[in-house]
């Protein structure tokens, strides 16, 4: 049974070519939100396995959307959140450490590998990759 | 928050001083100044004197103080007429208008030097004002250029690579030399993104706008080539501009440590102190930096001062350098901010 994964990020034209990468290599992209408030609300219709949020949403903060994609154990609306960002993870180390989300992958590394890299990762090292 | 009781410990020390030099005015004119009183040049030379210590306290310290000096100046220059000793005649009465007079021009020379000096206050404020709106306005103008390199270039860039590396595997493995070139495409692509978000990061940092100051110092301290030690206590968020102020600052200073100290360490530290908020950069280099003599530290002083803050060096040869800026939190912009 394949991934079931939400992308949230403002950029169409990035989440477009992720998609089709991800569907290609096994990941089923069950939905594409442009921002926050859509992603939460196709999160709650559609409870993905994976949420993939780009840190930079424009105007909002994707840490705000991860916060609350994933506020608690019971409460979640994605089993996983991973960031996703054209920033320098070095850049963001502390605030991703502080949320919620699973880890982070740089767009340009965006792959089912590095996706099932990350996942394989014990929870505390996860984000040091 | 010490300004109306220090005006209001200020106003009595004034005004004790005024009524001693009032009474010390009474007794000089009642004995010293007996002689005079048949000159009517020196009558108006002393008159002239009291209305020129008007005018003074008033420029200096406003109507508030000259008024009642002038009364008191008033009262002692009529004592000079009506000294007990001296008989009272029609005489007299004539003197009454051309003191008051005098001590008029005063408080009015005096309302024209204060009205004078709160223009020159004003037009002081003006100018901090237009400093301030041109920081701003280079600040907006620097997020806009980050925003765009981010929204536009870097995210076409990455949506690029992608593709190219989809066309990649979807090659028959036949097609090495076509695989191999497209890989290295992939490769160059990555670096041009990686080379862009370096210039980015350095035009406004994102990490700025997103976490603060204190994640944006820890941020610039770990890409440092020197260890440095940050102290940030306080995480609240702070207006946008006294953020990028204190994080140019602290990048300039770090940037000046790397070129020019020879350190081999930094410390770095914020705090809030009542409505401010200060940063201390400091290191154990040679020393001897000159913030007049050019280097970037000028136009940060520049910055920091057109949000009505200060910027203070101490740099003695052989024992590091040592910066300290101080930045108003501005209560307007805090609420919203």
């Amino acid at each position: 049974m394949p991934i079931r994964c939400l992308i949230v990020d403002d950029s169409s034209r990035y989440a477009r070519d992720a998609q089709e990468l991800l569907e290609e290599e096994g990941i089923h992209v069950v939905a594409v939100a442009a921002n926050g408030e859509e992603g939460l609300r196709l999160a709650r219709d559609l409870r993905p396995d994976l949420a993939l949020v780009d840190i930079d949403l424009g105007g909002e903060s994707g840490l705000d959307v991860a916060r609350q994609l994933s506020p608690g154990e019971a409460g979640s609306l994605a089993s996983v959140v991973i960031l996703v960002s054209t920033h320098a993870e070095e850049q963001f180390a502390e605030l991703i450490a502080a949320s919620p989300a699973a880890g982070f992958i740089a767009k340009s590394e965006l792959s089912a590998d590095a996706i099932e890299a990350l996942l394989s990762r014990p929870p505390r090292t996860r984000r040091l990759i | 928050v010490g300004g109306p009781s220090r005006s209001s410990r200020t106003y009595l020390v004034v005004a004790a001083a005024a009524s001693f030099t009032a009474s010390a005015g009474f007794f000089a004119a009642t004995t010293i100044a007996i002689p005079l009183r048949g000159s009517t040049v020196l009558v108006v030379v002393w008159c002239l004197l009291c209305a020129g210590a008007v005018g003074v306290v008033a420029w200096r310290f406003g109507p508030l103080f000259g008024v009642p000096l002038a009364v008191t100046a008033a009262l002692a220059i009529d004592s000079f007429y009506i000294a007990p000793y001296r008989a009272f005649d029609s005489h007299d009465w004539v003197n009454y208008p051309v003191t008051a007079m005098y001590i008029a021009i005063g408080v009015f020379v005096g309302a024209i030097l204060e009205a004078t000096r709160r223009r020159a206050v004003l037009s002081e404020i003006a100018a901090q004002a237009a400093q301030r709106r041109i920081v701003e306005a280079g600040n907006q103008a620097r997020r806009r250029i980050e925003r765009n390199l981010h929204d536009g270039v870097q995210q076409r860039l990455v949506s690029l690579a992608l593709r190219a590396r989809r066309s990649e595997r979807r090659l028959p493995a036949e097609q090495q030399p076509v695989k191999a070139l497209l890989s290295e495409t992939v490769e160059e692509l990555n670096a041009i993104t990686e080379e862009v978000r370096e210039i980015a990061q350095g035009i406004h940092p994102a990490i700025l706008t997103q976490g603060g100051l204190a994640p944006a110092l820890r941020s610039l301290a770990r890409g440092c080539s020197i260890p440095v030690e940050v102290r940030a206590a306080d995480d609240s968020r702070m207006p946008e501009p006294v953020e990028a102020a204190a994080y140019y600052v602290a990048a300039e200073a770090l940037a000046n440590v790397v070129k020019h100290a020879e350190a081999s360490g930094a410390w770095l530290e914020t705090s809030r102190q009542d409505s401010c908020v200060r940063v201390k950069i400091r290191d154990d280099g040679v020393g001897g930096a000159d913030a007049s003599s050019g280097s970037g530290l000028t136009g940060l002083r520049d910055r920091v001062e057109a949000l009505g803050g200060s910027l203070a060096i101490r740099s003695p040869l052989g024992e590091g350098t040592e910066i300290d800026v101080t930045l108003p939190v501005a209560e307007r912009a805090e609420a919203s901010g």
